[in-house]
């Protein structure tokens, strides 16, 4: 497997529990291909894949105008919001008030711990 | 010779040929346009993605041009799209205005930037022509006219003494849920809302609630902002196609203007064309210029050879504050609503000399990944903020007035390239105002949250050619539009605005245009000479 296509069935895999089809990482592979070349220092994608570190965290962590890791993964969600097997992800498709509330309230907890282990793994694996 | 050309094919131009169809008229326009047989499937957006349909080159693109955020400086999500990018998009051999500090987004298409619209088309008060030399009743038979002619949808409320009568207006498009909640807390609370200075009512979008002159009715497909020519949307290439058809106008696409020459009995047009390069030249009795207050500008500078002028730009400075209601959190939103702006806040307080005026709109329109890096959680966070948030987050995008100011100008250089330069104005007041008020009806926000554009992203521009009673002097306009110095030149589009209300200026860019064609329309039956 081409490492474009490792990465784009990773991020799918860790950051939307989704697997892509063929069309979808070709696509992702074309439109990273267009991408102007990025100032400063990038995460290794690569090291990020073969230790299968949580990428959620390292991109909060690296998050800025001029994260390569942040553009990829939104060309990726760009990508997928129209596949229909994650339309549940962009969507909400039930009245689930409570469920919103708790989900919501989860991902603001965890928001600081995320970032915090994001700048751990970074620091940890050399990742920049 | 032609008795007039018009050079656009936007708002301005298009409203000019209507008022002049019949009378020997040619349009000049670069005439960019969407490309014929690439559309959505005529269904709901929303069922489109859930069914699984192929859309990928419609929403995203073959080269990637729905990505543009992601690669490059911001760019409206509407203009990114595949379908939609020509509106915005340069003919070959032009370049954008240089400039660090305003972003201009001009128009070459057919139907200009109204082919990517809001549609918002609201009369402009006496208040609102302050500084004109214009009245109200001066333009009420052209926004009549207008009115019948394009089909605008409205209702008597709390804002018709600031949008004008309602006759002839359709019935309003039916509000989506987060539109009719917003209205019925404005209404629960209205004696408070209006003791804060504010006034809260239904927009008048030029989008169809019943079939007219051939176009059907809004569907609520949801592709506002991906598929261009919708036909309940009011586009001005529907009226020059029209006319074009009925052989009242005649239009010649692919011709970028340059200059013009005024002689004795007419003015010498020149032009370029966008496909082959070559110079062509075309005369007529009148000139009218609209292709947009930028444009309309340069041609006028390089008619004159002048690269040392500098002539003033207006431009809205707009913002965007989110606000949220908590009881719709984690509602199913209706994704068969109406996706655009649907009503309009006005302040009038003292924080402001002039009305100011929020659009409001739900955020069911654009794509979700657009918004997927304005939240400040990590990815997955982010991904259940949107999911679970943009059925509550209604957005104000609150536009300011602008004034001729010494250090916003524009300059033809040597090059041929405009230079544009605009100082940023301090905002952030009324959006302090908007959160204490609409706090009352249950909507919550911070001002830290509002975001504030680069000037020129309204892409209401205006002021470049002031228009005042007699014009004053050189790049001066008069009360009907004719260029100081000329005896057959006429400025038809926002250029001639000496001041920029608030107000979405469109419909009044239209009524002027129809006003000024028909005066000069008058002075050529005097002046015409009799047929041998």
């Amino acid at each position: 497997m081409k490492a474009i296509e490792t990465e784009a069935r990773f991020l799918a895999k860790q950051l939307l529990d989704r697997e892509l089809d063929e069309k979808t990482v070709a696509r992702y592979e074309g439109a990273c291909e267009r991408m102007p070349p990025f100032k400063g220092p990038q995460a290794n994608v690569a090291t990020i894949i073969k230790r299968e570190l949580d990428v959620e965290a390292i991109e909060y962590a690296l998050r800025s105008t001029e994260s390569e890791l942040t553009k990829r993964i939104h060309i990726l969600l760009y990508l997928v919001e129209g596949q229909q097997n994650c339309f549940n992800v962009f969507v909400n498709s039930k009245r689930s008030r409570l469920r919103a509330f708790w989900q919501l309230g989860m991902s603001v907890l965890r928001a600081p711990l995320k970032l915090l282990k994001g700048k751990y793994l970074i620091w940890r694996y050399g990742l920049v | 010779m032609f008795d007039y050309i018009i050079v656009g094919a936007g708002p301005a131009g298009v409203s000019a040929a209507y008022q002049l169809q019949n009378k020997n008229v040619l349009v000049l326009d670069a005439g960019l346009d969407a490309i014929p047989g690439r559309q959505l499937p005529p269904k709901n957006i929303y069922d489109i993605r859930r069914d699984g349909d192929e859309i990928f080159s419609e929403v995203i693109g073959d080269s990637f041009e729905g990505l543009h955020n992601v690669f490059f400086e911001y760019m409206s999500p509407k203009l990114k799209s595949p379908l939609m990018r020509y509106v915005a998009e340069l003919p070959a051999g032009e370049k954008k205005p240089e400039s660090d500090d305003f972003d201009a987004c001009i128009s070459y298409a057919k139907g200009g930037l109204a082919s990517a619209w809001g549609a918002g088309l609201l009369r402009f008060t006496a208040n609102d022509l302050r500084g004109f030399p214009v009245s109200v009743a001066e333009l009420a038979p052209f926004y009549d006219e207008l009115t019948r002619h394009i089909g605008i949808c409205g209702i008597e409320d709390d804002l018709t003494s600031h949008f004008g009568p309602v006759e002839d207006l359709q019935p309003p498009l039916p509000l989506s849920p987060v539109g009719q909640t917003f209205l019925k807390r404005y209404e629960k609370h209205r004696t408070k809302i209006n003791r804060l200075s504010m006034t809260i009512g239904r927009t008048r979008p030029a989008i169809l609630s019943r079939d007219h002159n051939g176009r059907q009715a809004y569907q609520f497909l949801a592709q506002d902002f991906f598929q261009p020519r919708i036909p309940a949307i009011y586009n001005p290439a529907f009226t020059l196609e029209s006319l074009v058809k009925s052989r009242k106008v005649e239009y010649l696409s692919g011709k970028v203007v340059l200059s013009y020459q005024e002689r004795d009995q007419g003015v010498r047009v020149h032009t370029r064309d966008v496909r082959s390069g070559i110079t062509e030249t075309f005369e007529a009795r009148y000139l009218m210029l609209a292709a947009g207050a930028i444009n309309t500008a340069k041609v006028v500078l390089a008619a004159n050879s002048d690269y040392q002028i500098r002539l003033p730009i207006l431009d809205n400075p707009v913002s965007f504050t989110p606000f949220i209601d908590p009881f719709r959190i984690g509602a199913s939103p209706d994704l068969h609503a109406f996706a655009g702006g649907e009503l309009v806040a006005i302040y009038e307080g003292e924080l402001s000399d002039e009305p100011i005026q929020s659009s409001i709109y739900g955020l069911m329109g654009p794509l979700r990944a657009d918004l997927a890096f304005q939240m400040p959680l990590s990815v997955r966070g982010n991904l259940i903020a949107l999911k679970y948030l943009v059925p509550a987050l209604t957005v104000l995008q609150t536009f300011y007035p602008d004034r001729p100011e010494e250090q916003n100008y524009l300059q033809l250089l040597e090059s041929g390239t405009l230079r544009i330069r605009y100082t940023a104005k301090e905002l952030g007041i009324i959006e302090r105002h908007l959160c204490r008020t609409l706090r009352s009806m249950g909507y919550f926000s911070l001002p830290f949250l509002s975001q504030f554009h680069k000037p020129g992203s309204s892409i209401h521009y205006a002021g470049c050619l002031p228009m005042s009673e007699r014009a004053e002097g050189p790049y001066h306009t008069d009360r009907n539009g004719q260029l100081f110095g000329t005896r057959r030149v006429f400025v038809a589009d926002a250029a001639t605005f000496p001041r920029l209300p608030s107000k979405n200026l469109s419909f009044t860019i239209m009524a002027n245009a129809m006003r000024i064609a028909s005066f000069v329309e008058k002075i050529n039956r005097k002046t015409r000479p009799a047929p041998v």
